[in-house]
């Protein structure tokens, strides 16, 4: 008897803690968009205008709804990547740096290894971009295997040798002479959109998107359908049990975050060439960045990276118009991505509404069960 | 290749590169400090570079609209919000339980949002506070001291902060291995049941040292905006905070070794500089500092396992003749 | 004073619905030494917790001299005059000793630290008490035994009138051992009540004046020990309910599985714990490791598993060197091992029953196809082994850590045992959890012998041991210093005695634990 009811405590306790996570997280994203709506009705001088345009503007031609969509892109290829090394417990932070350079890799190729040839400019970008990309965070990882050196700190400096390195080749080597800061051009237009319409009508098909999405399902059914996958979120729940059933740690860590660093720079590759027609990247990108908010959004699910990538995305549009339409900021969404950030993640945040649920689920299982008994 | 080493030879004969060390060093060392005593309490204040963002724009806006530019005010104003920051980094990390590294992500969000956000609301301008100034700190001249060639050279005529933030490292020290409060943070960053076992609470003591850290994020903050600039512009701390974070972590959260990677960094900042001036490409002077960190990291983290390994061996050399 | 330290009717229960103490009634003469003896899951710690204001009681009184006290908070139980040496050691390795005594009471003068003072207070209450120990000696630097001082000593100098050892006596050396119990007795005779947990009766019946019995949760009595045997304290500790014999035959044992040969472990610190080990399991057979927590049980089995590295002599599973081999290796060859600890060691916390189990079959062509995995085929089997390992759940899908602890140790013995396996190393199987699920898996493992599995056997609960043992080794030191093969006729006093050291085999009996 004890047994059973033991038992029906915890499946209340899973029930209440499911529905407990998704209050949460509305009720964040809630305090989040609350808090723009208070700094654009202080700030803003056309306050009506400016709140229509950051709720509503990507949906309002298929100029901005292009837009959203490729602002989604990048961060969906950095959020992907950062599940898998998070699922492993790698904090590597090396992904500005694999996405910068996937961008210079796939520019390069481009430009000098298949020039306008985008039948084989556009695969062989992606394949040195995902080598290039693998390379920048496989360093923190090696350094960390060798010497115990922390991946953290030296991802992080890592990044600003990538950014540093890579305005050495530009400039050295790469620039046209004519421009400040740019290589010469690969092509007239992006090659790797097509465009339909003109105008604010016009409406930009992204091939990176399929690119993405493939990805997305890739590193989903990667993480929880192969025995890699399987080994990687055992060593990131916990390491010593992985170690104990034999799985080999040190290698399934190496491996997340190679896979991480490919998927950035298969990023980086994309949206070069997506977006652009030559290269000029002299900072960095802070897509890795928006990785990890993309990634804690997702709980480190890639299967939630879509709908997290395209709600930031669809903020950050929806500010850009406002900022360039009315007087607004468009930074402003990077306060909103903190304080969901802050409160999404916070344990002890409404907990004692957690309490009251357990108690409300466990009372409706044990009426459900007299119900039964009559 | 003799040439580029006669350049170097004429860089480190030059007693104003030894200034200029002195002079770039301040904000990666109040970050590094500041760093240290939270790390001391086992709490990555990753969030410093957002908090010397947020606090750099406080004081500006601080000495501009109420202090008539006066840097004074300002450097208060950074300090108080710094302390404020880092009061909130606790409050999520360790009483709403957020992983204090994301936190820190959290932080630097807000600090780049927040300024760029409220840089425009204020001024209009959307990169820098040009229009707002908020002074300068005073230099000062030791006297005795600047008549010294070379030395006086080097040691004098810096900026009130950078001595500050020199003084700062021994101030440090002091607190952290010689007071009650030092004492306690390092008890609970070391072994938190411990210390709470004594009845001292984990959550004031870090909250204690997460404020604290804040205070040097605001000094280091205030640097940029009143003594290396007289302004405010978006993204001005350019990554220092995380050198900081990397110093510390290199010095192992102790303050004077971690002061000493800081001073390294600063060279290499100042190389960087110099060596501008002589044809090497600035790209690849800038890379050098953040090299260093990560070569320095390994050789720390080389040198601590050794460490460890050693103080095993002896400990059980001590042990074993006591058996037979 | 008879009723110095009164706990009255304490109720303690936990948020996972676990009910750790079941009106338990305690209370502690002023200037004795009292014992508190339960098995492991008893209740004593979680009544010693509420008693230094680390748990509060759901129900109950806690007075002190008369007067009733609330302890919210280690702080308050330390001014009220209560000092606890955990069982897990509460300093802090980098600073000095006398900082560690000090830890709390820190005295100042001016804005610094009175490093001078510290020491001060640390040699005065050391001369006192005479206890022997360096107060500029840096934690980190000094033996266990010291350590140990040290932590009795921080409780001495914060003047706490009562002080709570938690098996104290687990990590020491004999000789450490009688040192403390003499420090002890000066302590008692100075006034001072002392709680002593343990579960070494030995040592409760040698030190204590009175003992109090715990089991599941309430309390059974409480004597002087001067009127009761071992015996006595032992039956009231284990109760008659828990000596269920598991029904087996005799042993057939056939060819060795594991050879283990001069072995020697040294642990993590650099100590030689392990020391010329040989013996042999073969198949057919369980195997027991007896002996008190502490003496290279820990570091054999970490040894044998392949956790743990070992510089001298040699393992052999079925005849491949167990070093040369990793952990994949020797589970290919078929040793299965239940650890001691399942939640930090045994499980995935966050993730489902389902993938717990299959953790260590992730390389198997059943379950895995060249690329993907094979849900279908893992759906059900780990459903199937749910039902025949009686686990409580509503399906596999749930996360195992909200399961019961019987429960989870069940999907462990379900992992390991439905691995291909030869020799199944089992560590403490059944500690901490409920009889119906310990009595399962004993079941269980000699359903395991009788198929022709080698089984090792680690176990504190001595019951257990001797009842599913076809040989025991007993371990001290170490070493091992007896090999019983006449279970029949072993008695858990002779047991005792092999265990504490008291007596030992010829070499000649103990080489015999090594077939050929």
């Amino acid at each position: 008897m004890l047994k059973d009811k033991l038992a029906a405590l915890n499946i209340a306790n899973m029930k209440a803690a499911q529905k407990h996570s998704i209050l949460r997280m509305a009720v964040s994203i809630a305090i989040g968009l609350g808090l723009a709506t208070v700094l654009i009705l202080f700030t803003s001088n056309k306050p009506s205008e400016s709140l229509k345009y950051y709720f509503t503007a990507p949906l309002m031609n298929a100029s901005y709804f292009s837009f959203w969509i490729q602002k989604a892109i990048p961060i969906m290829f950095t959020g992907t990547a950062v599940c898998i090394m998070f699922s492993a417990n790698q904090f590597n932070l090396g992904l500005e740096g694999s996405f910068l350079f996937g961008g210079l890799t796939a520019a390069l190729t481009n430009l000098y290894i298949a020039p306008n040839n985008p039948a084989l400019g556009i695969p062989l970008s992606m394949i040195l971009g995902i080598l290039v990309g693998a390379l920048i965070t496989f360093i923190p990882a090696l350094l960390n295997r060798l010497f115990n050196a922390s991946i953290m700190v030296v991802s992080l400096m890592m990044n600003y040798v990538c950014l540093n390195f890579s305005m050495y080749l530009l400039f050295t080597y790469f620039k046209n002479p004519a421009s400040s800061k740019n290589t010469y051009p690969w092509a007239k237009d992006t090659i790797m959109t097509l465009k339909f319409g003109r105008g604010n009508n016009q409406f930009t098909l992204f091939l990176s998107f399929f690119v993405v999405l493939a990805v997305v399902i890739l590193a989903w059914y990667f993480l929880f359908r192969t025995k890699t996958g399987y080994k990687l979120r055992t060593v990131g729940v916990n390491a010593n049990f992985a170690k104990y059933v034999g799985i080999n740690i040190v290698n399934v860590a190496i491996i997340a975050q190679i896979i991480g660093g490919m998927i950035g720079g298969l990023g980086g590759a994309c949206e070069i060439m997506s977006n652009y027609t030559n290269y000029s990247w002299v900072e960095l990108t802070g897509f890795g960045w928006d990785g990890v908010t993309i990634a804690i959004f997702a709980k480190n699910n890639p299967k939630y990276v879509p709908l997290a990538a395209l709600f930031l995305a669809y903020l950050r549009t929806g500010a850009m118009v406002m900022s360039f339409k009315t007087n607004v900021q468009n930074e402003l969404t990077l306060v909103i991505e903190g304080v969901v950030i802050l409160f999404l993640l916070a344990e002890k945040f409404l907990s004692g509404t957690y309490r009251k649920m357990i108690v409300a689920e466990a009372e409706a299982k044990k009426a459900k069960a007299a119900k039964e008994a009559k | 290749m003799g040439q580029v080493l006669s350049t170097f030879a004429r860089i480190f004969a030059n007693p104003n590169f030894y200034a200029t060390v002195l002079a770039v060093t301040p904000p990666i060392l109040f970050a590094a400090l500041g760093c240290a005593i939270a790390q001391k309490a086992n709490a990555t204040n990753m969030g410093i570079e957002g908090i010397m963002l947020i606090s750099s724009f406080c004081g500006v806006m601080a000495s501009y609209y109420i202090g008539h530019t006066n840097p004074w005010l300002g450097l208060l104003v950074s300090i108080i919000v710094g302390g404020i920051l880092g009061y909130l980094v606790s409050f999520f990390a360790f009483r709403l339980k957020v992983d204090i590294i994301l936190v820190g992500i959290a932080m630097n969000l807000l600090g780049n949002g927040l300024t760029a956000f409220f840089l425009y609301v204020f001024t209009g301008d959307r990169s820098t506070s040009n229009s707002l100034q908020s002074g300068t700190l005073p230099q000062i001249s030791i006297p005795g001291l600047k008549d010294i060639p070379v030395l006086g050279q080097i040691l004098s005529g810096q900026n009130i902060l950078t001595y500050i933030a020199y003084i700062l490292i021994f101030v440090l020290s002091f607190f952290l291995f010689k007071t009650k409060l030092g004492l306690r943070i390092r008890a609970v960053g070391e072994n938190v049941n411990a210390a709470e076992s004594v009845g001292i609470s984990s959550l004031k003591i870090r909250t204690i040292a997460l404020i604290i850290s804040g205070m040097f994020g605001g000094l280091g903050g205030a640097f940029m905006s009143s003594v290396y600039l007289s302004y405010f512009t978006k993204g001005i701390v350019g990554g220092r905070g995380f050198i900081g974070l990397a110093a510390c972590s290199m010095g192992g959260a102790n303050p004077i070794p971690a002061a000493l990677t800081s001073i390294l960094f600063g060279f290499f900042y100042a190389l960087s500089g110099f060596a501008r001036t002589t044809g090497i490409s600035d790209n690849l002077v800038n890379m050098w500092p953040y090299i260093a960190t990560i070569v320095g990291l390994v050789v720390y983290s080389i040198k601590q396992t050794n460490d460890e390994k050693k103080r095993l061996a002896g400990l059980n050399a001590e042990e074993e003749p006591k058996k037979s | 004073m008879d009723n110095f330290l009164v706990m009255k009717d304490i109720t303690k229960v936990y948020d996972n619905g676990c009910m750790a103490n079941d009106h338990v009634n305690f209370s502690a003469r002023q200037g004795e030494i009292h014992a508190i003896c339960g098995e492991n899951g008893a209740g004593k710690s979680t009544l010693m917790k509420m008693l230094f204001g680390i748990e509060q009681p759901d129900e109950g009184t806690i007075t002190i001299k008369g007067k009733t006290v609330n302890l919210s908070s280690p702080t308050r139980a330390i001014e009220e005059g209560i000092g606890m040496v955990h069982q897990h050691f509460m300093l802090v390795p980098s600073l000095t000793v006398a900082e560690n005594v000090v830890l709390g009471i820190e005295p100042t003068s001016g804005l610094h630290f009175d490093m001078n003072k510290a020491i001060e207070m640390t040699e005065e209450v050391c001369k006192k008490y005479n206890f022997n120990i360096n107060p500029r000696a840096r934690v980190m630097d000094i033996s266990v035994g010291m350590k140990q001082k040290v932590e009795i000593v921080k409780a001495l100098v914060k003047g706490c009138e009562i002080l709570i050892l938690d098996e104290p006596t687990a990590v020491l050396t004999p000789q450490e051992t009688a040192e403390l119990f003499q420090q002890l007795r000066a302590l008692r005779e100075s006034g001072k009540t002392i709680i002593f947990i343990s579960h070494k009766l030995n040592e409760v019946k040698e030190l204590c004046d009175r003992v109090t019995v715990i089991r599941k949760g309430k309390t059974i009595d409480t004597f002087d020990t001067a009127g009761v045997t071992e015996a006595d304290i032992s039956r009231a500790m284990v109760g008659v309910d828990i000596l269920l014999e598991v029904e087996k035959e005799p042993a057939q044992p056939k060819e060795n599985v594991l050879v283990v040969k001069d072995l020697g472990v040294y642990n993590e610190a650099g100590k030689k714990v392990v020391k010329g080990v040989s013996f042999s399991v073969r198949s057919g057979e369980i195997v027991g490791i007896a002996g008190v927590e502490g003496n290279g049980q820990r570091e054999l089995i970490d040894a044998i598993t392949g956790l743990h590295v070992y510089s001298e002599g040699s393992i052999k599973m079925l005849d491949k060197e167990v070093s040369s081999e990793n952990i994949k290796g020797l589970r290919k060859l078929g040793m299965v091992h239940v650890p001691e600890d399942r939640m930090t060691m045994g499980i995935a916390p966050k993730m489902s029953i389902k993938e717990n189990m299959i953790a260590d079959k992730i390389d198997d062509p059943r379950y895995v196809g060249r690329i993907l995995n094979k849900p279908k085929e893992i759906k059900e089997d780990t459903d199937r082994w749910i039902e025949e390992f009686k686990v409580l759940c509503e399906n596999g899908e749930e996360q195992i850590n909200s399961l019961s602890g019987g429960n989870i140790q069940k999907v462990v013995v379900a992992r390991e045992f439905t691995s291909y396996n030869r020799l199944l190393v089992c560590d403490q199987p059944t500690r901490g959890i409920d009889i119906g699920a310990s009595e399962f898996i004993r079941q269980k493992l000699v359903e395991m012998r009788d198929e022709g599995k080698a089984v090792l056997l680690i176990s504190a609960d001595l019951g257990e041991i001797m009842n599913l043992s076809d040989s025991l080794l007993v371990m001290h030191g170490g070493e091992i210093v007896a090999y019983i093969t006449d279970m029949e006729h072993l008695t858990e006093d002779e047991l005792g005695y092999y265990m504490l050291g008291v007596k030992r085999m010829t070499p000649e009996e103990i080489g015999g634990a090594l077939h050929a």
